[in-house]
Order: C-alpha cells, then structure tokens, then sequence
C-alpha cells in the first residue's frame, strides 16, 4: 500500500500541472455521506467533457450502494442522478481518438447513465468501471483509498514523464555543490588561485600607469636622470613580468585542480548512479527508456564535470573581476568609471535576450536533428529490407529533405549571433571612443586653463583595465545557459538517485545456505497497478527435485509468475514461501544466487564465450566450462568457430544463431549449478533438430534440481512431476500430464490438442 | 467483411449507443475508421463488444438517411480532439513541456514530453499528443494570434512533411 506522502505528492503534482481538483469536492462527499442511508463514497473519477463534448467537471461516485453522477449548477450546488448499483450489470464503452464514452447498462441493457471523458480521467474511469464490474458491493473502502486511486490515476503519466525531483533549481545545484564536500582543500585552492590571479591581473595596468607618470613624464620634464628612469623602469618591467608569471602559475594551479576536481566528481557521480542503479527492482527499468537511464550515467555527468571544472570557477572569478575593475575604475576617476559601468547591466540584458533568441532558434534546430536522426535510426537497422524493396532513392530523397531542413536552421543560427556579436562589440568600442571623448578635454586641460586634470599614466591603465572589463560581461550573459545545463542535468542524476528499490530485503534476513529447492505459493495475488490482478489467488507447492510446468495461454500471468519467484517483484497479496520462509525474509542475494534461469530470449554480454558461460561463477575452471557446454550441447558448435571459446559473440550475442545462444546459456546455467531452476519457454522458435539438441541439455540440467518450466512443447512437459494450468491470473487446472489430459475441455487439454494438430500438420 | 451500402442499417440512441442491423437482430457496435489522420471518413469499422470486426464500411459517402447521420454522429465523436484556439504559455520544465491554452471546448493545461513533437496534418493543421494519450489540433500558425504564434513558432513550421 502506497504511503499517504505518496498521495500528498501525487495532489501536488495534479494542483500544479493540471487544472482540476486533487480530490473529490467536501460538498459532494457531504452529499453522499451526510444523508440519512450513512453511504460511503468508495471510488470517484471526473468526467470533463459534457453531451456536448465541451470541457466541465462532473464526478462519477461509486459509494457502497449507488453509482452516482454529480454536475455543478451555476450556483456551486451539485445536481446528482442516483442509480442503485445493483442495477448496473453491463458496460457499452466507446474509444475515439482523445474521448471516451461509457453507458452503464441495465442486465436487458438499458441504459442508465453516459459519461465522456477525455484520457487524462481514464485510468480512474477504469478504476470505477472494475469495481462496478466486479459487483462486490461489500467492498469497505476508506477515503484515503479512494482519493489515493484518484490521485494516483492521473498523476502517474505526469510523475513518469518527469524527473521526480521537484526541488527548486537553486537548491539543485547546492545539492550538487555539496558532493564538492570531500575535495574542500582543492576548491578552496582553486578559489585563492582564483582570486590571486584577478589580483595579479591588476598589477600590470597599475605599473604601466605608473611608468608613464613617475618615470618617463618627469624624465621627459627633465625631473629624474636617464640612470634613475632607466632602473626604476626596470624595477616596473620585473614587476609586470612578475606578475605575469605569477598569473600564468595561478591559472595552471586553478585549471589543473579543478578540472581534475571535475572529473573526480564526476566519476563519484557515476559510481554512485551504477550502485545504484543495481539496487532497483526489475519495475523502474520497465517504465524509463534504457536510453534515457544511460544517458545519465554518460553524458549528464560529463556536463557536470564541464560545470564544476569550469563553470563554477569562471562565475566566481568573472564575478570578482567585474567587482573589483568596477571599484578601481570609479576610484581612479569617478567620472570615466561611472561612464563605463552604468551601461553595464544593459549590455549583460543584451547577451541574455539574445540567449533567448538563439534557444528558440535552438529547439526548431533539435526538432529539424530529430527528424534526421529518425530517418536514420529507421533506415540503418532496416538497410535490408530497404534494399530488398529498392527504396534506397526514395530513402535519400527523405534524408536528403531533412538534412536541408536542419541546415536551414542551422544557417539561421548562425545569421543570428554572427549580426549579433559584431553590434556588441561595436557597443563596447563606442563606450571605449566615449571615453576617449571624456578623457581628452582633461587630459588637454581645455576646460581648466590648460591645466590637465587627468594625467597620461592614469587614463593608460584606466584603457587598460577597461579592456579586462568586458569579459566578465560575456560570461555572465551566458550564466543562465551553464547554469541550466548543469542543474537539468543535476535533476537527471538526482531522480535516479532517489528512486527507492521497490524490493527490499528485511534487515534480519534469514540464510537458505544450502536451499533444499521448496517452494510454496500461498494464495498469492499480484498486480502491477494495484488495480487489475495479473495473479489471482495462486497455491500449489513444489517439493525440492520436482519439476512444475506452466501452461497457459498468452497474457495467462505465467511469466509474473517466475518472475515472483525470482523475486523481482513482491506478491500484492499472500505469500512465496522457499524451504518454508517467506521469501521477502530471505537474504537476497544468497537467494538469487541459487536459482537460475534460461529464458526464450536468452542475453548474452559482449565478450567472448568463454566470459559468458563463466558469468555467474567467475573462477570456474576451464575444465568445468567446457564440461558444462558439452552437458549443454554447445561444446561441438563452438569449438568449430575459429576462434573456439574465445570468440567474441558482440553486442546482445548476435553474431550467434538463437539455437547455439539458447545452448550457451543453458551451459551459464548448468555451470552456475542452481538449486532452483527456472525455464522460460526455452525451447519455442527454434528449428526440430535444435529443439532436440536442447532438450537434451534441458534433461541433463534439470537433474536433481527444482525446476519450474513455462513450455508449450509437448516434450518438455512431458517431463513435468506436476503440470499447472493458468488462465485470466487463476490457477485453473492442477495435476499430472496424463490427469489433466483426461479432463474434457480443459485448458491443458486444450493446448495439448493444438500443439499435437500443429505437429501432425509440420510432419505431413 | 466488406459490407455494401443498402446491408449497412445502423442506428444511434441518444445515448450514442451504435446498432446494426444484421440478420434480423439488432447488435451493438463502435465504428473505427481504419485510417483516422490520412483518411478519417473511407474504411470504418464496425466492431462488437468483444472488439472483433463484423462489418467494414468503404466510403462513408455512400451511406444515406438516417444511417449516414447516426454514422456521422459517432465518427465525430470518435474522432473528437481537443481544438486549441489560443496558447497562453509554453514553459520548458525538466524532461516536459507544460503548455496553457484555450481549447474550442474550454480552457486546458496538459504537458508533453520534451521531444514530443506537433505531427503535421493536411491543410497546415498538426496534432500534438499529451502525456496522458489526449490528443490535442493545433491549427495552421498564420491563423493565430501573434502571441501563440510566436510560442508556436520553435514547435512547428508550415513546411514540415510528415
């Protein structure tokens, strides 16, 4: 059961993304539970489209006794139609493109109420439809169900689609600021170089005004002798080239730590992501994108290093720097610096306006690469069936269009910052011509009886520092940017980061070491969207060296059921229980250590295959690997390929035939020696000469283990000690092969006749 | 099946509930047209309650009477989106797009996936598709208003092909 945090969460993301309420109105629960017959709302969806498919906020209320339907008057008060839920037998539910029609009908199907709705409302929609088909009216149900179900129905496409992280941006980026914590002497290092260095940058422009007016005006003047011009001047050369070298050596001390800060920050980053990423249970890979999950691990961290080696630091600085300059232009001449730093924040707003425009500009051109990409991702893994229908030209056509698109954009952008960096810059030149404009009555005395108010030494180191002035500026404009990248980037990593595994294991977790191989299903339910059971009210029990076969057809829960076992999920109702414990106190990864699994696809790693029969056991001698492919029938096969067990199988194992990878991965399993082994329908898809090689790598690797086998080939269940039927979840049929053939219409009988009809059909 | 016209007798109740007429006996139905964006009006599908075909309708042209328009009724109910008129935001959050617009049928907020992308239609018309699976017209850019347009504008451009 999901906490009431959980719920809270979900309403928060409904009141700030959707505009509807988070849960049923006061007044309308008022109704309904306030009246004399003391009825209790049980589960509530809105429907927003009106008969005349116009937006409005109708509620639908199951309550213990009526399904009602409640639309607001234009007074605020709520108009109900009442329908006793007995009444309701049937649903007549119409899809179209972005509505749906539900009638509730009577059992000679009459209707009794239509509702329209638009697919935000449909999950809870289903939600009311399944409890009224369910017809278990004596279902009790608190509020906190029903205004969780609700909340939940429509909040889970919202919480999917975006990172979960919810915090402000800024205190995204201290969180990631704080794994700077361990590396406090290095960014502190950093910084003081940081700083030492916008000192040093002072220093030249300072001595150079003061060569001009201590040394070489008073040597013009006839005020010091060459000799003393000559060395103070040297003493002023030292200082500049001092300075210099010191600047050069802060610059070294400060690139070097903190890029190297950066990628170690980068690298814990990393390491903690794939940590964690091991802790999550099967459900997280299930619903994000694998691509989107590696792109975190890979290139959102990159960009962080890119912002802790680079950004913070130059923000810092650039900071400094426009303090300081500013202070030591306004102090060397008011006037002049005034005029410099007024305009300022202006050309700063400048750079930003033009951020904007250059991202508008930006996401047409990522739209335009999209459109490229998909030709591309279409076409390069199709190439064959391109070919083979002669579509190559009409495959360069499409690209061809495409490319010119993007270009198009991409000239754009390229119109927009090369007209718009020239106009800055001429911006900048002017206030330098400005100053030039201010500087030369002073420096001529015109307005002070020839009497110079600013000396030549100062208005040259006043030039000078104007020059350092406009940097900052630049990096400032493009702050935003940085910033962004990295704290989306940041949001990416911290999503991951915070997903708690749905599978925990219990603190005082007992120890199957050796597992006997028992299993017990206890009346074990399973759902996947706390709705709909995938499984109903399963109960058999495998006694350790038996094998269990699971028939069913498509879409039966066979596959949740192995799944379950192999606890990658946790049962919603009742209990697995393995040697007699219950399989949520067992220790996990002792546990999964001692079950194997060949499935109907089966994943080989890149590497070769030697790596990847020697996955589960990684000292295995060379001798038991070999021995394990001939039990698996794979030795022959692999010893014929050139390169023998050392043959690189590529990426997903695809440079191998399914037959010889389902035959690798029966020797991983046989290698692996589990005490519980579990068959997915290992043997489906491959040709009759293959199924027998397997089968009989199956039979070797069954021996004296507890095998639970999905299979639809007459072979392998042959085989089973005990056979089970599944059906809609349910558990429909229990019983050995000849017991459950003998039952007339059943489900096992059922698919035996089928596969027989289609073996008959193959041999004539 | 391919039906011809004159065996097509259908009839919508004023709860749009869809019946044809088949052998005497009256079954309730949906219509799907097959092709919904290319061809909305040619090929429908008429589909029982266990969603399995029992008639296929070429042109819906070719139906007349009362059959034509309780057919109508429900294909425009079928392929009913929401019209939006006016965008008053578009705000890029992490990983979504949350869009504030005026619809034809009433004001709507709905988000969409950063690289979800307006699919163009004919006649400069595109649809763009929420998280939720609501589909949602946008109509030709020129005929917006200069501030929708210009939201619109990075999104969408009247040259795109699908």
């Amino acid at each position: 059961m999901k906490t009431p945090t959980t719920n809270q969460a979900n309403q928060q993301l409904i009141e700030r993304y959707l505009d509807q309420p988070a849960a049923l109105p006061p007044g309308i629960r008022a109704m309904v539970e306030g009246g004399p017959d003391q009825d209790l709302v049980q589960y509530y969806a809105l429907a927003d489209l009106d008969c005349r498919m116009q937006i409005t906020a109708d509620w639908l209320v199951v309550t213990l006794h009526t399904l009602s339907l409640f639309e607001e008057n234009s007074d605020g008060t709520w108009e109900r139609t009442r329908i006793d839920r007995t009444l309701v037998d049937g649903v007549n539910e119409r899809p179209g493109l972005s509505c749906r029609v539900i009638t509730f009908t009577t059992e000679d199907s009459s209707p009794l109420l239509t509702v329209r709705f638009t697919y935000r409302q449909r999950k809870g929609m289903e939600i009311v439809k399944f409890i009224l088909e369910q017809k278990s009216v004596e279902t009790a149900a608190s509020d906190a169900i029903g205004d969780h179900a609700y909340a939940d129905a429509l909040a889970v496409p919202i919480r999917e689609a975006r990172a979960s992280v919810s915090a402000h941006r800024l205190a995204v980026a201290f969180r990631l600021l704080s794994y700077l914590n361990p590396y406090r002497g290095r960014v502190i290092l950093g910084m003081i170089c940081a700083i030492l260095l916008t000192l040093m940058s002072l220093v030249p422009p300072y001595l150079t005004g003061y060569l001009i007016d201590s040394i070489i005006r008073p040597f013009e003047s006839g005020t010091i002798t060459v000799e003393k011009s000559w060395q103070l001047s040297l003493f002023v050369l030292a200082g500049i080239a001092i300075s210099q070298l010191f600047q050069q050596g802060f610059v070294w001390i400060r690139l070097r730590t903190m890029a190297m800060l950066g990628e170690q920050v980068a690298q814990d980053l990393r390491r903690d992501l794939y940590n964690h990423i091991h802790k999550l249970s099967v459900s997280f890979f299930s619903k994000k994108q694998t691509g989107s999950i590696i792109s975190r691990v890979s290139s959102d961290t990159d960009r962080i290093w890119d912002f802790i080696a680079f950004g913070v630091v130059e923000v810092s600085l650039s900071l400094i720097t426009l303090i300081a300059l500013g202070a030591i232009l306004i102090h060397m001449d008011w006037k002049l610096g005034l005029l410099i730093s007024v305009p300022v924040p202006f050309l700063i707003y400048a750079i930003h306006r033009n951020g904007l425009t250059m991202n508008r500009q930006f996401l047409r051109a990522w739209r335009k690469w999209s459109r490229l990409t998909e030709v591309l991702s279409d076409t390069i893994p199709g190439i064959r069936v391109v070919k083979a229908f002669h579509q190559e030209d009409h495959e360069r056509e499409r690209f061809e269009e495409r490319n010119v698109a993007m270009s198009d954009e991409l000239q754009a952008i390229h119109a927009t910052w090369t007209s718009f960096w020239p106009v800055l810059m001429m911006g900048i030149r002017s206030l330098t011509i400005l100053v030039w404009l201010f500087a030369l009555p002073r420096l001529f005395g015109t307005m002070n009886d020839g009497v110079p108010t600013l000396t030549t030494g100062t208005f040259i180191a006043f030039l000078m520092y104007l020059g350092m002035f406009f940097q900052p500026i630049e990096v400032f404009g493009q702050m935003a940017r940085m910033l962004n990248r990295a704290t989306t980037s940041a949001y990416r990593i911290f999503e991951l980061l915070d997903t708690e595994p749905q599978v925990v294991e219990a603190k005082d977790s007992v120890r199957l070491d050796p597992m006997q191989g028992q299993i017990t299903f206890d009346h074990v339910s399973f759902s996947y969207d706390g709705i709909h059971n995938v499984l109903e009210d399963i109960s058999f029990r495998v006694h350790p060296g038996d094998i269990l076969g699971i028939v069913g057809p498509s879409g039966s829960g066979k596959t949740t059921l192995v799944n379950l076992v192999a606890r990658f999920y946790d049962p919603t109702a009742g209990k697995i229980l393995i040697d007699g414990v219950d399989l949520q106190d067992v220790e996990l990864g002792l546990y999964r250590q001692q079950i194997g699994m060949v499935m109907q696809d089966p994943y080989l790693f890149h590497g070769s295959i030697l790596d990847n029969i020697r996955y589960g056991q990684r000292e295995a001698s060379l001798e038991s690997v070999i021995e394990a492919a001939q039990s698996a029938n794979a030795h022959d096969f692999i010893c014929r390929m050139p390169q023998s067990y050392d043959t690189i199988v590529g990426e997903r194992g695809h440079t191998l035939s399914g037959g010889e990878r389902q035959r690798v991965s029966i020797a991983r399993a046989i290698l692996h020696n589990p005490r519980i082994l579990i068959l997915d329908e290992a043997t489906s898809s491959v040709d009759v000469e293959t199924e027998r090689k397997i089968q009989q790598a199956l039979e070797r690797l069954i021996e004296g283990r507890t095998v639970i086998a999905i299979a639809h080939r007459l072979s392998t269940l042959k085989m089973a000690t005990t056979l089970i039927a599944l059906e809609n979840g349910k558990l429909v049929e229990k019983g050995s092969h000849e017991e459950l053939l003998a039952k007339d219409n059943g489900v096992y009988r059922r698919l035996h006749d089928i596969q027989r009809e289609l073996h008959e059909m193959y041999a004539v | 099946m391919t039906m011809s016209p004159n065996q097509i007798d259908l009839r919508r109740d004023e709860h749009g509930r869809l019946t044809i007429r088949l052998n005497g006996v009256d079954v309730s139905v949906t219509a799907r047209p097959c092709f919904p964006w290319s061809h909305p009006r040619q090929f429908i599908s008429f589909r029982d309650s266990e969603n399995q075909e029992i008639a296929l309708l070429r042109q819906l042209s070719d139906l007349s009477g009362d059959a034509a328009v309780a057919l109508q009724a429900s294909l425009d109910e079928a392929s009913f989106m929401l019209a939006i008129t006016q965008i008053d935001s578009i705000d890029k959050e992490f990983e979504l797009r949350n869009w504030r617009v005026h619809t034809r049928q009433g004001p709507r907020n709905f988000q969409t996936r950063l690289d979800d992308w307006p699919r163009p239609l004919e006649a400069g018309s595109s649809v763009i598709h929420d998280v939720a699976g609501d589909q949602y017209l946008l109509p030709p850019l020129e005929t917006l208003d200069p501030n929708s347009r210009q939201l619109l504008w990075p999104l969408l451009d009247a040259t795109d092909k699908s």
